[in-house]
């Protein structure tokens, strides 16, 4: 009798295991699909977000259309001309990653944005982006423009002294590339120092999972193209 | 006897330059840039082939107004490019230039520099030794898939 009290009380206390892993997993993924579908917490909604990209002008001197963004997925990357470094890696790593993704590539805008506006006109711009991909689009703006958009982004970008250096600094900055949905909503930073082959796996298994959860990007996109 | 010892001077210094030094540079590239750019970046294998440690002293070239070895730090996402003020290589050992991380900052280039031109840049180590390196320069594009080509080539050894 007490035995089988015993066994019955260790049967129970499996079963409470067993429920309490499936609830766990549960929320887990629930917490992950929510996240997929409004974007993390801290994030400004999707139309805010691109709102701050309207103010900006592109490398031909145009006011950008941010609509030209919506329905689409974007990759935004926050750089500036003067960086010969990590810059270049990163928008060659991308223009690598497009040019792998072909035809996917065609459902995404990219788009670099200078954090550095006093020295990056659309000129600049242009001249810089002719070495990268023909799909990218550069944007710069006035100061107050530009902040705004970092500011909507959560991107980082202080200004570094070196009077060894031409113009007499550098822009510290934020060095992700930024994926956003084709709502707007940002969805994924992927660091912009890894590999091409890193990005595009990245961007290779996130767009097949937005478009499971999110039929109204599949939408957007057929809408778009 | 002054010129005596000019003389010396004279054949000694092609001397010094042909000998081998322990400071060897290779896979040498710089990526192109806009023609109107004030900086461009180079890349390369650093290593020390002798017994004692040594340091990078100076890199000096025709084509740019300064040069000097910069690195991409980063921290909490962010990127932040400083100044090396130095560089030591162990005896036997081995650093890399690479994109993102430590790079050659080349200021003030001459304009006009394309994918496909070959750039002198002397190098003096701790030792006194100097020794001129070609550094190719390779469109910026290509540079990120060509990385893992260009640290298995050994420019150093190639013939133009």
């Amino acid at each position: 009798m007490r035995e089988a009290s015993r066994a019955g009380k260790r049967r129970s206390v499996y079963i409470r295991m067993a429920l309490v892993m499936t609830l766990g997993v549960a929320a887990g993924v629930t917490m992950f699909i929510a996240t997929l579908r409004s974007g993390p917490a801290t994030q400004v909604t999707g139309r805010n977000t691109l709102a701050a990209l309207s103010e900006l002008v592109d490398q031909q001197g145009r006011p950008f259309d941010a609509a030209k963004i919506h329905g689409r997925y974007a990759v935004l990357y926050f750089g500036f001309t003067f960086c010969p470094d990590a810059c270049p890696l990163a928008l060659s790593n991308l223009t690598v990653a497009l040019r792998q993704l072909d035809p996917e590539a065609e459902k995404i805008e990219s788009v670099f944005i200078s954090v550095d506006p006093a020295r990056d006109t659309p000129e600049k711009l242009n001249e810089y982006l002719a070495h990268f991909s023909s799909r990218i689009i550069g944007l710069t703006g006035s100061v107050q423009a530009i902040q705004a958009a970092e500011q909507s982004f959560g991107v980082i970008a202080l200004e570094h002294n070196d009077a060894n250096l031409p113009g007499g600094y550098t822009v510290d900055h934020s060095n992700d590339f930024i994926v956003l949905s084709p709502s707007g909503r940002v969805l994924m930073r992927v660091p912009a120092n890894l590999s091409a082959d890193e990005l595009l796996a990245q961007l290779r298994t996130l767009i097949p999972v937005v478009e499971a959860i999110q039929p109204q990007a599949r939408l957007h996109v057929s809408l778009a193209s | 006897m002054m010129r005596r010892m000019m003389m010396v001077v004279a054949m000694a210094v092609p001397v010094m330059s042909a000998m081998a030094c322990d400071l060897k540079v290779e896979s040498a590239w710089i990526r192109e840039a806009p023609s109107n750019a004030t900086s461009l970046a180079g890349y390369a294998v650093l290593s020390n082939a002798g017994s004692k440690g040594l340091s990078v002293v100076s890199a000096s070239s025709a084509a740019f107004g300064r040069i000097e070895m910069h690195e991409t730090l980063m921290a909490n996402g962010i990127a932040m490019m400083r100044a090396l003020d130095k560089l030591e290589i162990a005896a036997g050992g081995k650093v890399e230039f690479v994109p993102g991380g430590k790079h050659f900052m080349l200021i003030n280039p001459r304009p006009g520099l394309r994918s496909g031109d070959a750039v002198a840049i002397k190098f003096k180590d701790s030792s006194g030794c100097e020794s001129t390196i070609q550094f190719q320069v390779s469109a910026a594009a290509a540079a990120a898939t060509d990385t893992m080509d260009h640290s298995k080539m050994d420019h150093s050894a190639m013939h133009h």
